[in-house]
């Protein structure tokens, strides 16, 4: 929540001063005397607001009495000018704990705006259209904090145009062996304009295809597609998996948990796993399904030893869900091998730091083949 | 398996929130540490450290780098692949460096060497810039007005955070209000309360000894060293302006009696950090280093100043030996090599920067007398294993076991008794650490150390050594926040163990030599994760015979010591089969035609009869839970039940079945009776 924006200049004989703050009296004290104190102190940070040289055309940020003051203070050199400058800043006051990065670039877009407009006609150093800076201020304050954006036209050519956008953390990093799976329904949410390896690739983001794969399929650059599902995870359409597998092994984490006391994400579970819509699946045998599941039993054992309790369940949904979830986890293999027993392109593979779905990935071949290519070497595989 | 149609695409999606949006992994983002002071002559930047910092670290780099809107990162290179592992890696240290044995003198010279390695001029410039901006400049707007400067100081120029707490000389000419003073019943709004109180927790092997008794003496004896230095020095106007500020302070409810300040031409010092955060870390970071590193270190500092003049007296030695330099043909480098041999508070200030930003601990020594240890704490251990959405912290010991604040002690900061400590260093090395810094505690720590063996709890250790169990408890916490053990419920060869999900397998292959040297004629490194990779297991069965028993419980000792193995723990839920629920829904049917008049029992869960329940909380259960677990009882013997009921409150997915021996005093072998005999109303899961 913006606290109040203000707009201030330096003055040739008074220095910094504040012309315009909203709401009033927020920054300096207001006109009416029984308004309440202003919730800073402006001299005590003036210098950093309107600033030498050296801090100018940039973001400056200074706390003060549990506020924090955005500013972008903008010097425009010109004759004309009293002292042959003119610095003005707007500045956004926040609470000192609010996350701010989203307004950074409210304060880069409103300096660069009245830039512009100061060095086309004289806007800001002109009384005249000095004076509707209030109502332009006022209107962007309250305008973010009710709609997270305003559109609000200054002149024929001029438009106040923000958004705030949340600022996300950057994505997890995307190896070619990892299985996108899709959030939403990318195919309906995409059009002509997206880019083209995008287009390309999304057709083959089902859940199964690696990443390595997708590409393939696609006929897409593999370094291209690796960018695309990183921008997609980005803006959280998609989340990441490991190849499913019939002879992998899954066990449960600690977060196993959770889901007896989330009863949505029960709901979710059942309604993701089922075979048909009309299958009639009950949560705890669910729930016990995921608690057998166990380190050295591999799924194919696992799926003969519960057949029974399977009949209406599709088991790959099943461990993509508990994957997603982070109630279970995919035991990894790591081979060891002696280096000088193995074939030459696997020798700097099996140092015991890649795991078979690297190799894999990386030599093009099935996990059985490198199994084969260990044979005779003394080989040991980690499950991790 | 080339499926390229739709057919497993369900119109359903998994929702998944983000839970480690921000992870803490080790990461100051420290740039620099300036010292920036103010005379009457106006502010300067006495000294800063490293003396060219980086403007840029690779931790934003990193963010930026990942970041997919960023076009030119990254796309010309096909092995992006291994650039993202090596930024990650140098972006977060690694978890397991934090706690290398490196003696501290070899760190501190060779980072110093490697500075000033680089190519420079060799004069030092007369405009010297500084992160971009002169020095004067800097100074200036880091140098803020006294009555703003309450406290904590922020601000940010572009993605450069500035962070200090300024400390300002008081009217009466102090740095700080003495206890008397304080007597007086003022509010004093910059001194928390715990001033003093607080840094004895946080002190290094040397506790505190404060000097309360000498204070008024010496600070006198400091003022007049001062006072001969600073005669006539002082411009008129410039006085003026400086008893202006002061009558600032006045306003903060201070009525100075007289002016003794103008004796000391140090008005204010700060000692400022300069940090560049990832975006969203920014409050957590710079919340970090303020709370643990910048008060800790300003305030001892503000105490030094108000002892002897401290600050001010380095300020001018390191002043003396810049303007030195200027007059002799001395580079940048050995200029700062110099200052930091001769002044006691640049040294200080450099091994802060130094072994802060590499998520150390640093121990400086100042003024000749007083020691003081600051770190910003590190996770040591996470219980939730990321997945491959959240960020990496591989070589992080993986375990639910807590060993603070359980239910069994008093409160957050008592060890559980139950516990033991892993140490992180050879014992050796720790003992060599503590005869090093000699204090009262010392002989009683290294007893301890010695003690300590990860097979034997606190109770077994205390009633072995003789030492108290409170005293273990603080000594074994001492031990953990110093970084020189882990806590950990002891290691037991009936317990099971497993190749960690967590452990940083790219560390195996230089594991496997260093293994090999100190286990040389066991079987290799990658045998035993080997052999604690197939279905779990209880360890004594690896166990060849009686003999190699030790041999291999130090080799487990060893493995989790390195995260490369955890314990497996068992945890279990009450479900009541639906056969038990239909006999209970019977039996109250009967009750009611028998007896009509009873009340009718909450039966909402009754309803569901056709499955299975699972009874969350069995310490709390409800009316119909208890009718099912008296049912499932009823033809258990006495002896079983009573047990069972004991064992309840263990029973809800939240505690290791394999503490409920220890905690209640029972045998394990009447613990596993009891699990046997009520085999069908229980389900585990097997975990961290």
């Amino acid at each position: 929540m913006i606290k109040s924006i203000f707009f201030s200049i330096f003055h040739p004989d008074k220095g910094p001063q504040v012309v315009h703050q909203v709401p009033d009296g927020a920054i300096t004290p207001s006109s009416a005397p029984h308004d309440p104190p202003p919730l800073i102190d402006f001299d005590q940070v003036s210098s950093h607001i309107i600033p030498k040289q050296e801090l100018c055309d940039r973001l400056v940020t200074i706390c003060t009495n549990k506020y924090r003051i955005l500013g972008y203070p903008v010097c425009i050199d010109d004759r004309r000018y009293t002292r042959n400058e003119f610095i003005f800043n707007f500045a956004i006051l926040l609470d000192e704990s609010d996350e701010f990065s989203t307004y950074k670039s409210v304060v880069r877009k409103l300096a660069k705006l009245f830039k512009a407009l100061e060095e086309q006609s004289g806007f800001l150093s002109t009384e005249e259209t000095r004076a509707g800076v209030y109502a332009l201020i006022e209107q962007v304050l309250e305008d973010l904090n009710n709609y997270s954006e305003c559109l609000i036209p200054i002149n024929e050519s001029n438009t106040i145009s923000i958004k705030l956008f949340p600022t996300y953390a950057p994505p997890p990093a995307v190896k070619p062996w990892f299985v996108p799976v899709s959030t939403v329904q990318l195919d309906l949410i995409m059009d002509v304009t997206w880019d083209l390896t995008m287009q390309k690739i999304v057709p083959y983001i089902d859940g199964i295809n690696s990443v390595r794969r997708i590409s393939e399929l696609a006929d897409a650059d593999p370094n291209l597609t690796k960018k695309a599902i990183s921008h997609l995870l980005y803006y959280g359409c998609l989340t990441l998996v490991d190849v499913f597998l019939f002879h992998a092994i899954y066990a449960v984490t600690a977060d196993i948990s959770t889901l007896l006391r989330d009863r949505q994400m029960q709901d979710e579970c059942i309604n993701y796993i089922k075979r048909t819509d009309s299958a009639v699946i009950k949560f705890p045998d669910v729930f016990t399904l995921f608690c057998s599941l166990s380190q050295g039993l591999s799924l194919k054992k696992w799926c003969m030893e519960h057949h029974r309790m399977l009949r209406d369940i599709d088991v790959r949904r099943f461990i993509t869900f508990g994957v997603i979830k982070g109630i279970i986890y995919r035991v990894q293999k790591y081979p060891v091998a002696q280096q000088n027993r193995v074939p030459t392109k696997l020798q700097a593979l099996v140092k015991g730091d890649r795991c078979f779905d690297e190799i894999c990935t990386e030599l093009q071949v099935s996990e059985m083949d490198v199994i084969k290519m260990l044979e005779g070497s003394d080989a040991t595989i980690i499950h991790r | 398996m080339s499926s390229t149609n739709n057919q497993y695409h369900h119109p359903k999606y998994i929702s998944r929130t983000n839970t480690q949006l921000t992870t803490l992994t080790p990461n100051s983002c420290l740039l620099a540490v300036l010292l920036v002071t103010r005379s009457s002559s106006g502010p300067t930047l006495t000294f800063h450290y490293p003396p060219r910092p980086r403007i840029e670290s690779p931790q934003t780099r990193n963010i930026r780098s990942q970041s997919p809107s960023d076009s030119s990162s990254s796309s010309s290179s096909s092995e992006d692949d291994d650039a993202d592992e090596t930024s990650r890696t140098t972006a977060t240290q690694q978890p397991g460096a934090a706690s290398d044995a490196e003696s501290r003198k070899t760190r501190f010279r060779r980072r110093d060497d490697s500075d000033a390695d680089r190519a420079e001029p060799k004069k030092p410039r007369s405009a010297e810039t500084v992160l971009g901006f002169k020095t004067e400049f800097l100074a200036d707007m880091l140098a803020p007005k006294a009555a703003a400067a309450r406290g904590r100081f922020e601000m940010s120029v572009d993605d450069i955070v500035y962070i200090g707490m300024p400390v300002h000389v008081r009217p009466d000419g102090t740095w700080r209000r003495s206890r008397k003073r304080k007597k007086k019943g003022d509010v004093e709004e910059d001194d928390d309360p715990d001033e003093d109180g607080d840094e004895g927790e946080n002190e290094g092997y040397a506790p505190e000894q404060e000097e309360e008794g000498q204070e008024g003496e010496e600070v006198e004896k400091g003022v007049e060293d001062l006072s001969i230095e600073d005669t006539g020095k002082v411009p008129e106007d410039e006085a003026t302006k400086a008893a202006d500020e002061d009558a600032d302070d006045e306003r903060e409810g201070e009525t100075p009696t007289e002016q003794t300040n103008t004796e000391s031409s140090m008005n204010m010092f700060h000692i400022v950090f300069v940090l560049n955060p990832p975006e969203l870390e920014y409050q957590a970071r710079t919340l970090q280093i303020y709370d643990y590193v910048v008060r800790r270190f300003s305030r001892t500092l503000k105490y030094e100043q108000d002892k002897d003049g401290y600050v001010w007296k380095e300020a001018e030695k390191i002043a003396r030996l810049k303007e030195q330099a200027a007059h002799e043909d001395i580079s940048y480098s050995e200029l700062w090599r110099k200052i930091i041999d001769n002044s006691n508070l640049a040294h200080a200030i450099s091994r802060i920067y130094i072994d802060i930003s590499q998520n150390k601990i640093a121990h400086i020594f100042l003024n000749n007398h007083r020691t003081l240890s600051v770190q910003i704490p590190i996770v040591t251990e996470i219980n939730r294993l990321p997945t491959l959405m959240d960020q990496p912290m591989p070589g992080l010991p993986l375990t639910t076991a807590n060993s603070f604040g359980d239910e069994e002690t008093e409160g957050d900061s008592i060890l559980a008794k139950h516990f033991t400590l892993l140490f992180l260093e050879d014992i050796e090395t720790i003992i060599k650490d503590i005869v090093a810094e000699p204090t009262e505690s010392s002989a009683s720590l290294a007893h301890f150390v010695k003690n300590v063996k990860p097979t034997q709890s606190f109770v077994q250790i205390s009633i072995q050594s003789g030492i108290a169990l409170h005293e273990i408890q603080v000594l074994a916490r001492h031990l953990i926040q110093w970084r020189k053990a882990r806590p950990i419920p002891p290691i037991h060869q009936r317990n099971t163990y497993i190749v960690s999900p967590n452990a940083d397998m790219k560390r195996v292959p230089q594991l496997i030599p260093v293994y090999s040297k100190t286990f040389p004629t066991m079987p290799g490194l990658e045998k035993m994760l080997g052999m604690l990779s197939g279905p779990p297991r209880s360890f004594a069965s690896f166990i060849p015979s009686k003999d190699h028993r030790g041999a291999y419980l130090e080799i487990l000792a060893w493995l989790i010591r390195h995260s490369l193995v955890t314990e497996l723990r068992t945890f279990a839920w009450i479900k009541i089969p639906r056969h038990i629920k239909q006999a209970v829904h019977e039996e109250r049917l009967r009750q009611r035609e028998e007896n009509p008049d009873s009340p009718a029992p909450d039966d909402d869960e009754d309803e569901m009869l056709d499955e299975d329940s699972f009874i969350l909380d069995p310490s709390k259960a409800s009316g119909i839970e208890s009718a099912w677990l008296e049912m499932a009882c009823r033809e258990h013997s006495s002896d079983v039940k009573a047990l069972f009921e004991r064992m309840l409150k263990y029973l809800n997915g939240q505690h290791a079945l394999e503490k409920i021996a220890v905690r209640e005093g029972i045998p394990r072998k009447e613990v596993r009776k009891v699990f046997s005999v009520m085999e069908k109303i229980i389900v585990y899961a097997k975990h961290w």
